[in-house]
Parts: structure tokens; sequence; C-alpha cells
């Protein structure tokens, strides 16, 4: 009998101890989840782009960034992006990289698939479209016409106010 | 107690299993029945189990800090590198009770650098007056582009407070990177310039030691938050 309850003692102790570890036990981060929208796609492509931004280009760069949200009802891809020759010398569609532990850099892509009733997001420190040689300073309050170029749909204008941070 | 309040999942499991293990160390109780020495000495035994990892989630006050802390001790004491304009060395460790935060990063960065450095502006406006003890310093990975007419104007337009660190050479920034275990490359592919950065930013106090390392991404409420608790720590020592 005794035998017994030592066991049952010890077999509390660990369980007590895991527990206990279990409660301080590292950060679980909850994913993002997105839910598609059913959508039957219709003939005719159309693009919708929500929360457009263009970072406010820091002194002494000519490098800016635009971000936005972008929905399609067909499966598109957008395949370049233009600014005007006043706005920038070049621009870009580019994505960050993550590497090994912290590392990353900057690619361009060639085009980015979007899927039909997905948003599409294009986010710092993932897709964005890279203005280079920037005329002037992208101006906090101003805002810029960025042309976004899909295979199906074609050419979308999109006006983009200049933000500090994501709207 | 205060590691099982910082995130909503652990919050809960913590809570259901000390309930379940008092259920479960009453029951050990009643079947015990308390008859002998011995077995007090064992029950004993099993609440002190229980309370050992409490206490142990208390000590870590460092839990409640959103950047990460690294598990072994990082430290920049006696590292330096060129700051312009000036061309003095800047020892990477902050002022007495204050913090330094060391980014390494470059100016041709649309994407990764300004989104840091903004949520860190943005960190810095959300903690009132112990914003004045943070100081900033970006030591460059591309110090052939980014010179000293460049780099601190750069800063300038996220904090007036700031240290613009450019490498006088090869060895002065691997140095400065290996006391944070970063690394970067700066190569040119097809003609184009190519830099792979590290995206963490590491705060450091007054003795060099790095406190909390935050990863790219972070936003300005969380560091916000380190920075309060970093500093109020520093205050009561100062």
């Amino acid at each position: 009998m005794k035998k017994t309850t030592k066991a049952i003692v010890v077999s509390a102790l660990s369980i007590v101890s895991i527990s206990g570890l279990a409660a301080c036990g590292s950060d679980t981060e909850s994913a993002d989840t997105t839910v598609a929208a059913n959508s039957t796609a219709p003939a005719t492509p159309e693009i919708t782009v929500t929360g457009q931004w263009a970072r406010q280009s820091p002194m002494a760069t000519d490098m800016g960034a635009a971000y936005m949200t972008i929905n399609s009802n067909v499966d598109d891809e957008l395949v370049g992006a233009m600014v005007d020759t006043s706005v920038a010398e070049m621009t870009q569609v580019h994505e960050t990289i993550m590497g090994e532990g912290d590392s990353m850099k900057m690619q361009e892509v060639k085009k980015i698939d979007v899927i039909a009733g997905t948003p599409t997001e294009l986010k710092a420190g993932g897709y964005h479209v890279m203005l280079m040689k920037l005329v002037k300073p992208l101006e906090l309050g101003t805002e810029i016409s960025v042309t976004l170029k899909f295979a199906k749909a074609g050419d979308v204008v999109v006006t983009v106010p200049i933000l500090e941070e994501a709207p | 107690m205060a590691c099982l309040f910082t995130q909503d999942e652990p919050r809960v499991t913590g809570t259901v299993s000390q309930r379940w293990n008092f259920s479960l160390l009453l029951d050990v109780f009643i079947k015990l029945g308390m008859r002998n020495l011995r077995q007090t000495i064992l029950a004993v035994l099993a609440i002190s189990s229980l309370a050992l990892p409490l206490s142990a989630c208390s000590q870590e006050s460092t839990s409640s800090l959103l950047g990460y802390v690294p598990p072994s001790q990082l430290s920049s004491s006696g590292v330096s590198v060129t700051e312009q304009p000036g061309g003095k060395a800047f020892e990477l460790k902050a002022q007495e009770g204050e913090v330094l935060i060391v980014y390494f990063g470059y100016t041709n960065c649309p994407d990764v650098c300004p989104t840091t450095l903004v949520a860190i502006k943005n960190a810095k406006k959300k903690i009132g007056a112990l914003a004045e003890r943070v100081d900033l310093a970006m030591i460059t990975v591309d110090p052939q582009r980014d010179t000293a007419n460049i780099l601190p104007r750069y800063l300038s337009s996220f904090t007036d407070r700031f240290h613009a660190l450019i490498p006088a050479n090869d060895a002065e920034l691997r140095s400065a990177e290996n006391a944070f275990g970063a690394t970067s490359s700066v190569i040119t592919v097809d003609g184009k310039i190519e830099v792979v950065h590290g995206g963490t930013a590491y705060l450091v106090d007054d003795t060099g030691m790095v406190v909390v390392q935050w990863p790219f991404g972070l936003d300005s409420n969380s560091m916000a938050n380190d920075l309060t608790i970093l500093l109020n720590e520093r205050t009561q020592t100062k």
C-alpha cells in the first residue's frame, strides 16, 4: 500500500512539474487567417485595390516603396507597375525575401499571382512596388498615381497617398 | 504568475492546469490521509514542486518584454564603429541609465529599414519623457554608398538623437556584427547592387549587454512596451 501511495505522489510530482512548465511555455503566435470569399468568376476581369499607400521617403535617399491589397474576381497576375517619370525614373515589383536567421534581401519579381477571391497583400517585408531614382522626395500628405499592369485586367491606375506608416 | 498572462493561449492552458494540479493534490492528500510523517513529507514535496515552476515564472520579469531575450549573453562592450560626421570611434553601449538601439541597415533600403525606423520613432512618441533616454545607432552595412553626407541626413528624418556609424573598413563592420551575431553582404549581381542584412534591432544597456532583440515587423506599441520596462528598471538603479 505504501508503495502505491508513493507512486501516486511521484506521478503527481511529475505531472505538476510538466504542467507548470507548460504554463510558462513559449509564445504561440496565432496565425493570420484570411478567409477567401466564394465567388464565381465572371468573364470580365475586375481588380479592386484597397489600403494603398506609399512610404514618405526619408531624406537623403531616392528609393521609395508602395503597398496595397489587390483583389481580383479572376485568377490574374500583376506583371509590372509604372509611375510618371516626374515621380521616379524606374518602377519595379520587388519582394523582400527572408533568408537564414534574420537575414533579408530584396529582389525583383517577374510577376505576383493574384488568386480570384483571395486578397493579395503587398506589405512591408514582402511584396512591394519599388520606386527607384525618385525625382523628388515623397512628401507626407501628397499623392502619387501608380499604374499597375495585370496580365488579364490590363492597366489599373491607383491613387496612392503618401503616409508614414501603413493605414 | 506574470508570465501566464502575457499571451492568450498560455494563459488559458496555465489556469486550467493549475486548477487541475490543486484538485489532484487534494485528492492525493485525502488518499494519504496524512497517516504518517513519511507521507506528509512526500505531500509537502509535491506542493513545493507546484510552487517552483510558478516562482520560476515570476522571476522571469523579462517575459513581459515583447522582443526576444537572447539566451546567450551578447555584449558589444569595447566594440567601436566610426561615427560621422567627426570620424570619432563610438563604443556600442548606452549612456548610464539609458538604452541604445543598435540597427544594421543601409539607406537604399525602401522597405525593411524605414519600417523599423518609423516604428522606433513612433514608439518613442508613445513613451513621453522616457524617450529622452533612448539613443539610436545605425551601422550601415553599405559604407561605400552610405557616406558621411548621406547617413546622418537619412537618420535625422526619423529621430533627432542618433549616431550615424559608417565602418571605416570591413574589419570594423565585421567586429560590430560579430558582437551581435549579425551578418551582412553587399554584392553586385548583373550590375545591380544586392544587399543582404539582418532585420533585427538590438537594445543595449549601459554595460554593452544586449538586453532584448526586436525582430523585423515588431510594431511600435510592442517597442514602447519594452522601452518602458527597460527604462523603468534602469531608473531604479540610476
